[in-house]
């Protein structure tokens, strides 16, 4: 009996400390035992040795801003991103409740379920946010980094931090930004495929996180095992030491309020994996042949050995932006636990192909490739071919049928589908299927309905800018769900009689977000000009674009009339008869003398006055017919300024030519008074009032004669 | 969507390329909403085949609110800066708006213009022509003023006075006649006030003739005058030819002030802006007798503007 319980303690103590050096292991070299290399593709893990101690504080600095509130749990990594960070303490700690998902997708996430966890992967936009997906580590799996684990207290461990914070932070500046978003979409796109996410660190925290010291490290390494070509040849590279992710399906859900975007220069800059496709190529005979497709870099080399933890695999140069496909022979296994690629570069860089390792995989046409490649989600209209685990064949059967889908043709292993797997050809969705809440694998074969924001009406003045008190109608146009939730600035919007969406501010000046399941939208209201200045735009001429402007003529400009430019500018015109065509101001010198236009006979004169006239009066006044003649009141009645020129007062100019400029107007505004009133001429209106203004102008120009005498 | 919003994305604008120009046309469905009625183009045709967008560039430019090429300095087109144009009436002073405008501003003039009698005026291809009545010129002045409008009083003769005379050669560019057998060659009839098919020998030998010479999309108008050739507007160049030729063509109804010319000669743009500010209404067009008519036009106006283009109304 104590035989027995001793055995017992004995294992018991084994499997704690088993299980705490692997964690510590797991913590430490953030790398799993890698299983036996298969024998066809000679890949070697690399082990990074010592990789440096991989803290939490180290990875932590990585990690991204993006925190959701409820879970402390930060976003997955995205597409391409390199830095995969351990969750802390606190988020291994933290509940999941509506966590704020990593991009990533997470295949058959569900909580309580038990399910093998993918390693998160980022196959859908990341518009509106993610939502984190519980995840739970089953009880095996020979790539245990690749999978969520529950702690001993049954908090959720969440996905490695969305070590995006670009993208993260992208994400809440998706709503305010169309650009952006395409931006991102394109992006996540990108991450949608289903290799081509980040190596979203597995949720058990032996995420790797490549920090900057040891990424030389591996350099260094790489560099001492490098060949004769440094620039060309194939870099022996040590095995890689990350871990293959699983797939995190990303939940589309409206954006959040108010939640502040990380400022740029907060965002830290990751490098991102490249994307590693899928693609199943149908073969003469009927046969299918599922191979992988790696993404090549504009300075990647034409030649690259890469390593991972199942051995080297050599890379060839199929166009500008693919490597050559390539076929294993456990590719099987593959689809289903993921791959981590990994190479040195001579200049001391590495570069990484990530695919996350799903039960599910929607394969459609591509543009630069036959057969069938890795796509997000199956689209509306489109053929496609569905790639499923033999266990999840009936779970995926039955959602091509809600998506409308004709019965699709089944492919088993003697078709050439890679063993564990079923497909599932010509998928043709035709129903828009709303994808689940929680984020769910088969989110994949929920098409998105075809749904666009269409803004109407109202008057743009720029590229998606909007004139005040002329907004645009926000419509949607496409697939007809009168239940779509559409939100303006985060806001619920209603929906009025002519299908026009409207929410509280919707038209107010500034930048506005829309967004629904399945698209997303900004636009501004901003406020045109409010000041417009005149110009010379016709300067005597009929309006032809070559006439030379004339400087001593005015100029049109719509219906204002300027002044000649050899004058002072901003004086107004003044229209009088031509038979009183000298107008007279109230100080001494004022006096300007309107013109007829050359070569027209007419009643009309026209004159710039630098002053606000008073009188008008005739040209020859003392050759006038006083019976006819008159001195009219063109301004209001006011009183000549008091012999201000007489008493030489402080303004009086200081040049010369100023003095007798000065002098001759002021004899001019004199002798044009005397004779008017040496004529006898009356005024008009003949009032006792404007009478002695009159008279007042005539005493005013008789004493200032006398001084100038 | 009118032509009213047209006018609001240039004013919010202020300048910019035809391109542009055209594309807002378009983009606010004016194509679909606004049907030209009795519209002519510079030479007094039906414009039954004239782009509405030409249409509405004519007019816009017509009534002051916009300038186009030439005088739009650097760009395609200007908007006008905001002004209130006044012009004596029988009774009263009358002030028309004119240039950009914008939502704030158009309030603002509302307010200004409260306690004076407003009058809006819709037209086919044109934005609303706003009118506004007062007793006399200070109190539109004070309107102008509130409103943030440039003032411009008189200003029918204003523009009138500051135009030089039709026959004013100095102005004119000399040019080449074309050259080629390719080239579709009409004369300006002063007799029928329409185009007749002539011969490059025509224009090189003719006195003083208008000539239109035709390429596919080209088109030049070409002043001949004794073996030399000038370019000018078209419609100077078919007053230069009725002034050598004698040919009157203005009639003026003094009792109802309106002034009236044959659509075939349409007075060059800036002189109808002059006509146009008088009432503030484009010309209608009488079918009966293919004439243009221009409302409440003051003598003395009238008599400037056949002076500017060596007619003598009737």
């Amino acid at each position: 009996m104590e035989k027995i319980l001793l055995i017992g303690a004995a294992a018991v103590a084994l499997t704690v400390t088993f299980a705490v050096f692997a964690r510590r292991m797991r913590r430490r070299h953030k790398t799993v035992v890698p299983s036996a290399p298969p024998e066809q593709s000679r890949v070697q893990a690399s082990l990074p040795g010592d990789r440096g101690q991989e803290t939490v504080s180290a990875a932590i600095e990585h990690l991204s801003t993006e925190r959701d509130e409820k879970s402390g749990v930060e976003g997955s990594p995205v597409d391409g991103e390199e830095l995969v960070e351990p969750p802390t303490d606190e988020a291994l700690m933290a509940p999941s409740g509506n966590d704020e998902v990593c991009k990533d997708d997470t295949a058959g996430l569900e909580e309580g379920e038990g399910k093998t966890v993918q390693s998160p992967e980022s196959p859908e936009s990341a518009i509106g946010g993610e939502t984190q997906v519980d995840v739970e580590v089953p009880g095996e799996n020979e790539a245990v980094s690749n999978l969520v684990t529950r702690d001993s207290l049954g908090a959720t461990i969440a996905s490695p931090a969305d070590a995006s914070t670009e993208i993260g932070a992208a994400r809440l500046d998706l709503t305010t930004d169309t650009e952006e978003v395409k931006g991102v979409e394109a992006l996540a796109g990108s991450v949608a495929r289903p290799d081509a996410a980040a190596p979203a660190a597995p949720l058990d925290s032996s995420v790797e996180a490549e920090t900057r010291e040891t990424a030389p490290v591996r350099t260094a390494q790489a560099a001492d095992s490098e060949r004769e070509d440094s620039g060309e040849g194939l870099t022996r590279a040590q095995k890689t030491t990350r871990v293959p992710r699983q797939y995190r399906p990303v939940v589309r859900t409206a954006p959040k309020r108010d939640l502040p975007s990380v400022p740029e220069k907060e965002r830290v800059q990751r490098e991102r994996a490249l994307a590693l496709e899928v693609r199943l190529v149908f073969e003469p005979g009927g046969l299918c042949r599922v191979s992988l497709l790696p993404q090549r870099a504009a300075d990647l080399p034409q030649e690259l050995l890469v390593s991972s933890m199942e051995g080297e695999v050599e890379l060839a140069a199929l166009q500008e932006d693919w490597y050559e496909e390539v076929s294993l022979s456990d590719v099987g296994k593959l689809l289903r636990t993921g791959i981590e690629w990994e190479a040195a570069l001579p200049e001391g860089r590495t570069v990484r192909w990530s695919l996350s390792g799903r039960e599910i995989y929607v394969l459609a046409p591509h543009d630069c490739f036959s057969g069938f490649v890795s796509a997000s989600r199956l689209v509306l209209g489109e053929q496609h071919v569905v790639l499923s685990a033999l266990e999840r064949g009936a779970d995926v059967l039955r959602a091509i049928e809600i998506s409308g889908s004709p019965e699709p043709e089944v492919l088993s292993a003697a078709d050439g589908m890679p063993e564990g797997w079923i497909g599932f050809r010509r998928v043709i969705p035709h129903k828009p299927v709303t994808p689940s809440l929680a984020g769910d694998i088969l989110d994949a074969l929920c098409p998105l309905a075809d749904t666009e924001i269409v803004l109407k009406g109202g008057i743009r003045i720029g590229r998606s800018t909007w004139l005040k008190e002329y907004p645009p109608m926000i419509q949607l146009r496409g697939h007809d769900d009168s239940r779509a939730e559409v939100l303006i600035d985060g806001q619920g919007a209603e929906k009025d009689e002519s299908g026009a969406y409207t929410s509280p501010g919707w038209d107010l000046p500034g930048d506005h977000s829309i967004w629904c399941v399945s698209a997303s939208k900004s636009y501004s209201i901003g406020v045109g000009l409010e000041s417009w200045e005149p110009w010379d735009a016709y300067a005597w001429s009929w309006g032809e674009s070559q006439a030379e402007p004339e400087f001593s003529r005015p100029a049109i400009c719509g219906v204002l009339v300027r002044s000649p430019r050899n004058v002072a500018r901003g004086r107004r015109p003044a229209v009088r008869s031509a038979s009183n065509p000298i107008l007279i101001g109230t100080g001494v010198g004022e006096i300007e003398i309107c013109r007829t236009p050359p070569g027209v006979r007419t009643n009309v004169a026209i004159g710039f006055p630098s002053f606000d006239p008073v009188w008008a009066v005739p040209a020859d006044a003392l050759h006038s017919d006083k019976r006819v003649a008159k001195v009219l009141l063109v301004g209001s009645p006011r009183l000549p300024e008091q012999a201000s020129f007489a008493s030489g007062a402080d303004s009086a100019p200081k040049t010369k030519h100023a003095r007798r400029e000065r002098t001759l107007r002021a004899r001019a505004w004199c002798s044009v008074i005397l004779d008017a009133g040496r004529k006898g001429l009356q005024p008009e209106p003949n009032t006792a009032e404007i009478s002695a203004v009159w008279k007042q102008y005539r005493r005013t120009a008789k004493l200032v004669w006398r001084t100038l005498r | 969507m009118s032509a009213n919003n047209l006018l609001l994305f240039l004013s919010a604008r202020g300048e910019g390329s035809w391109q542009q120009f055209r594309a807002a046309v378009e983009e606010l469905h004016l194509v679909e909403t606004e049907t030209g009625s009795s519209q002519r183009d510079e030479d007094g045709n039906e414009t039954g085949g004239l782009p509405l967008y030409q249409l509405l560039r004519l007019n816009l430019q017509r009534l002051g609110h916009v300038e186009f090429f030439g005088g739009a300095s650097e760009s395609d087109w200007r908007v006008s800066p905001p002004a209130l144009a006044v012009s004596g009436q029988r009774h009263g002073k009358l002030g028309v708006l004119a240039g950009a405008r914008s939502p704030c501003l158009m309030r603002r003039f509302q307010e200004a213009a409260a306690t004076l009698r407003v009058e809006t005026l819709p037209f086919a291809a044109s934005p609303d022509q706003i009118r506004i009545f007062a007793e006399d010129q200070r109190a539109l002045a004070e309107v102008a003023e509130r409103a943030g409008l440039l003032g411009q009083d008189d200003a029918p003769l204003a523009i009138l006075a500051s135009l030089p005379t039709v026959d004013n050669l100095s102005l004119l560019r000399e040019a080449e006649v074309p050259v080629g057998k390719e080239w579709a060659i009409d004369q300006f009839s002063t007799r029928t006030l329409g185009w007749r098919a002539a011969l490059r020998e025509n224009a090189v030998g003719a006195t003083l003739g208008l000539f239109r010479f035709s390429l596919r999309h080209r088109k030049h108008l070409l002043l001949c005058v004794k073996g030399r050739a000038f370019e000018v507007p078209g419609q100077v160049g078919k007053f230069i030819a009725l002034r050598h030729n004698r040919r009157r063509v203005f009639s003026y109804e003094v009792s109802d002030e309106v002034l009236c010319v044959p659509a075939a000669c349409r007075p060059p743009f800036l002189v109808e802006r002059a006509l146009i500010l008088c009432s503030g209404k484009l010309p209608s067009y009488d079918r009966d007798s293919g004439k243009l008519r221009y409302y409440e036009v003051n003598r003395t106006t009238a008599e400037l503007a056949c002076a500017l283009l060596r007619q003598e109304s009737r």
